[in-house]
């Protein structure tokens, strides 16, 4: 054991592209899921990633886990490359949750077994009562009292929200340092939502655990997350504390989302919603220079032209990739 | 803090029942969920009653075709008190042979049907699972397999093969059994491949990986156990097919004289000119039997193909 | 058989829904009722909002509107009466016949994975044209045509895509074809049931300015059937929150969300945090909605109520109007200061 304290970074994602060679009608065209992503995810952070769907975060979720090799760049755990043989040392410290759970859970594996599955394949603890005291107390940890009520059943006899609660029992049950969730509560119903992100706050508190939040839903970004980076086509566009990039949005695109998002509390007559025109381009044909230009409300001649690849600082860790920020 | 006694039963419950385990389990349930199917009911009730006679055959058969005692001079006689379902062209009762035809056909039917399984499960498993060039590869092989009409080629290897079968238990029906399994997995393996392609893609599959598990943990835990039913499923079909392949087989004199199945009795009609002769007794149930068995495990597979169906489909 | 009356003086209600109640027979025989109780009006041009959780019964009173109940389920109570420029109509005593002169021309609706109910062998502007000579049989080929491309004129989307077909068309595209469709033969009420539940954002914000602009326009009525309250607060005029098969409160938008008469509702809203407000939820309503089949005794709501006491569980709680046009399900309304977080 080292006696140095353990790095603070977890995730260093540096010029990250994940791109798909597909068939398309003029030959082979790449779809580019990511297109350059820098990143970084600190020790007991929860990191929001936010973005409509076709931006790349469930690419960038999948890519950190290690279940999408990328195509360029690098993405460093704890300080080191991420390799085929650093791959379980990251599993067993990061886990994921993904957003269906009804397809998560193997439907032939009763609860027992799937919580009790991280513990066999890492081959942790003693088989028999230790393992199955594990297993208990993660399933407890998740909401799910008693534990043994739960153990003998299968998916299918479970509501939606309960499966979730599986789905984090068996990722809290290897003692990890951070989850990557991949909208964990989409598909659940609204009550239910907020057990789970209760849940998952809770257990953030009580075990200093990290969290990547990706999701569509900025609302739920703007209560949980400390940090958020916003993406657009592949590329994260601004990031920044919530606050930061919620609150005083620079990037365009950013402000468009934000002036959209439909709130409970009545709009003031002075703000004005940025709809914007179109949707989202295929990832296939990115469009040049700014990949925003065509549909940003603000755009001028050097957005046609040269792409903002960097994002330029506006002060404390706010930055945005846009040429009317900065200079 | 929970009690010392949840935690001991918990304990001792297993964790995993194992596939094995769990296939017997689940193979205990169908027969249950089966009660719910007439037709599979009554397959099955078809299925009981041939089993139980081939089981005990030997002690039910009034002769023993076998021995020269059985011979006798009064061929090819109606059926009679003496002889329920008449003689053949040597004078033995033809109704020994079709109850000892029974295990001949069933045998043969199950163990060809296995040899299938076994072929196409592992074919269509690691074509699925690995992908790329093996599975490339392996489906070119089943592609192969596929086209090439059964009989011709089933013709061919028996021909070829059957005379060095001498020492091989069962003689030449060995050859028969090797023939028709190795010529039969191509549709199972299309099938296997099918599913655990699209078992593979789910999500508790990667989610799975995403724990660490290992490709070979994958294949065990996540992808065989929602494999095996539908192998399963398809196997007892397989059987009824391979039934029809001996008798086919038997029929065209490729069988083993010995060891006569139904298609030989089939064979022998024809031969000894019983069909000319009228003499319904020798040919008819056979023929009836074949058509009877193969049902049986027709509508028995179609019956689990039902119930393995929906279970595989999520369920919210 | 129609039954119309002679159209009365013109009254400011087009749509008077009053104890409704929707039930099937389970397998033996006992009746269970999905929506009990269910009262609520809709002025003309008004937006009403209709929201709750899946299982509450929003579907299933939509589908009463239009007669489009499935097979095994039956309106055990109440009437359903629209008052259209066309006569009034009871749709609870129509006939199959009847409710196909309802349907589409008086009241239509855009159902949930709308995108997904367009046949893909069939080009989107047959589609609509089908509908169209559904309504008037005997209209001739030009006119269709020319009412097909004024109808992509309403909803945006480019006259010369009438004729492709739904695959070539993205989902959020593929929405504004159904509401195209929804409003083939001028209807006065349009259902909406979650319309732009699996859009983006920016899309959803578009469909929503669509619906708007066409209310405007036209003088539609509409209701809106979501989950989401944030939506229903940017676009409806009135709400009825439902829970359980009942409603549970009924008022303006700015009342309801502003100042929750019911438990329920004020937990609910607190699902869903603003940007640029506090920046956490409101404690999670425990454990999960009432199966119809095992409703409990009392306030539907009261197992999983914070706010909940001993009377709460002791009969079926009745509407308590709070103001004229406010109402809410709880023993309690109305709360001085709205119902407690």
């Amino acid at each position: 054991m080292s006696a140095v304290a353990a790095p603070t970074t977890l995730f260093d994602v540096r010029g990250l592209k994940v791109h798909f060679p597909v068939r398309g009608t003029r030959g082979r065209i790449a779809v580019r899921a990511l297109d350059g992503v820098d990143l970084e995810w600190n020790r007991g952070e929860v990191l929001g990633i936010v973005g409509e769907s076709g931006c790349g975060k469930s690419t960038l979720g999948r890519t950190l886990m290690g279940l999408q090799p990328p195509t360029e760049g690098e993405v460093r755990f704890e300080g080191s490359l991420l390799r085929r043989s650093e791959m379980r040392r990251l599993r067993r410290r990061i886990q994921m949750v993904f957003q269906d759970p009804y397809q998560s859970l193997n439907p032939r594996m009763s609860v027992g077994a799937l919580v009790q599955e991280p513990l066999q394949i890492h081959k942790v603890g003693k088989r028999g009562h230790d393992r199955v005291e594990r297993a208990l107390a993660a399933l407890e940890g998740a909401g799910l009292r008693p534990p043994e009520r739960f153990w003998d059943r299968y998916p299918h006899e479970l509501s939606g929200g309960q499966r979730q609660r599986v789905v984090i029992a068996a990722a809290l049950v290897l003692e990890p340092e951070g989850l990557v969730c991949d909208e964990p509560v989409s598909a659940l119903d609204v009550s239910i939502r907020a057990q789970v992100i209760h849940l998952l706050m809770d257990l953030r508190r009580e075990r200093d655990l990290g969290l990547i939040f990706i999701t569509h839903d900025v609302g739920l970004a703007w209560a949980l997350c400390d940090r958020v980076a916003v993406m657009y086509l592949g590329r994260i566009i601004e990031q920044g504390t919530t606050e930061q990039v919620l609150a005083d949005p620079r990037h365009p695109y950013t402000q468009a989302l934000l002036s959209v998002v439909p709130s409970p509390i009545p709009r003031s007559d002075g703000e004005r919603r940025t709809i914007l025109e179109g949707e989202l381009p295929d990832a296939s044909r990115i469009p040049s220079g700014c990949r925003f230009h065509p549909r940003c409300p603000m755009a001028f001649d050097r957005c046609k032209t040269d792409d903002p690849a960097e994002l330029t600082g506006v002060g404390g860790g706010h930055a945005a990739a846009c040429w009317l920020v900065g200079g | 803090m929970s009690a010392e006694s949840p935690t001991a039963e918990r304990a001792e419950l297993p964790a995993e029942r194992g596939v094995f385990g769990r296939m017997a389990a689940g193979t205990a349930h169908s027969i249950r969920l089966l009660c719910g199917s007439k037709s599979g009911m009554f397959g099955l009730f078809i299925l009981v009653f041939f089993t139980l006679v081939a089981i005990f055959g030997p002690w039910i058969a009034p002769q023993d075709p076998a021995a020269s005692s059985s011979y006798s001079s009064q061929i090819l006689t109606a059926p009679s008190s003496a002889h329920l379902l008449g003689t053949e062209e040597n004078g033995r009762d033809v109704l020994s042979l079709l109850i000892l035809g029974t295990r001949i056909s069933m045998i043969v039917g199950i163990s060809a049907a296995l040899v299938s399984a076994v072929i196409g499960g592992i074919i269509g498993i690691s074509a699925g699972f690995f992908g790329g060039w093996i599975d490339n590869g392996l489906t070119a092989v089943d592609d192969w397999f596929l086209v090439i009409p059964f009989l011709p080629l089933a013709i061919v290897l028996v021909s070829l093969l059957g005379p060095r079968a001498g020492d091989l238990p069962f003689g030449k029906l060995s050859i028969v059994i090797l023939v028709i399994g190795v010529t039969g997995w191509a549709g199972t393996s299309r099938i296997i491949r099918s599913q655990v392609l699209s078992v593979k893609e789910r999500m508790f599959v990667e989610r799975s990986q995403a724990l660490g598990a290992s490709t070979f943990w994958v294949l065990r835990k996540q992808i065989l156990p929602n494999v095996l039913p539908l192998i399963f499923a398809n196997t007892v079909l397989i059987i009824a097919l391979s039934i029809l392949a001996e008798s086919t087989l038997s029929f065209l004199g490729l069988g083993d004289i010995t060891h006569p199945s139904w298609g030989t009795m089939l064979d022998t009609a024809n031969e000894s000119g019983a069909v000319s002769a009228g003499a319904w007794w020798y040919f008819i149930p056979p023929g009836l039997c074949i058509c009877l068995l193969v049902m049986g495990f027709t509508l028995v597979g179609y019956a689990i193909e039902e119930i393995i169906n929906p279970r595989l489909r999520d369920r919210r | 058989m129609v039954v119309t009356e002679p159209v009365p003086a013109t009254s400011d209600v087009l749509l008077d829904v009053r104890d409704l109640a929707v039930a099937y027979r389970d397998k033996a025989g006992e009746e269970v009722r999905l929506i009990d109780g269910v009262t609520f009006q809709l002025r003309r041009g008004e937006a009403l909002g209709l929201a709750g959780e899946s299982g509450c019964g929003k579907t299933t009173t939509a589908l009463a509107m239009l007669g489009l109940l499935p097979t095994n389920l039956y309106q055990a109570e109440g009437t359903v009466d629209i008052d259209s420029t066309r006569g009034v109509m009871h749709v609870h005593r129509r006939t199959e016949r009847g409710l196909r002169d309802l349907r589409w021309n008086t009241v239509s609706i855009v159902f949930q994975g709308a995108m997904n109910a367009l046949d893909p062998v069939m080009r989107v502007s047959d589609q609509i044209g089908t509908a169209i000579r559904l309504h008037e049989p005997g209209v001739d080929q030009k006119t269709v045509d020319a009412r097909v491309r004024e109808l992509f004129g309403y909803v945006g989307i480019a006259p010369g895509r009438a004729r492709q077909y739904p695959h070539e068309f993205s989902g959020g595209m593929r929405q504004r074809v159904m509401i195209a469709l929804a409003l083939a033969c001028n209807p006065e009420l349009i259902i909406g049931d979650e319309p732009t539940t699996a859009l983006d954002v920016m899309m959803q914000a578009q469909i929503l300015e669509l619906l708007e602009r066409l209310r405007a326009d036209f003088g539609l009525s509409m209701i809106l059937i979501t989950h989401d309250l944030s939506v229903l607060a940017e676009t409806c005029d009135r709400v009825a929150i439902m829970y359980g098969g009942e409603i549970a409160e009924t008022g303006s938008i700015a009342e309801v969300f502003g100042q929750p008469q019911h438990p329920y509702t004020r937990r609910l809203l607190g699902a869903f945090p603003t940007v640029g407000g506090p920046r956490e939820l409101a404690p999670a309503i425990p454990g999960i909605p009432p199966d119809p089949t095992s409703l409990p005794d009392g306030c539907r709501f009261a197992p999983r109520c914070h706010a909940a006491q001993a009377d709460c569980v002791r009969g079926r709680v009745p509407m308590h109007p709070v103001s004229d046009d406010r109402a809410a399900r709880c023993l309690f309304a109305p709360w001085p200061g709205g119902a407690p977080l």
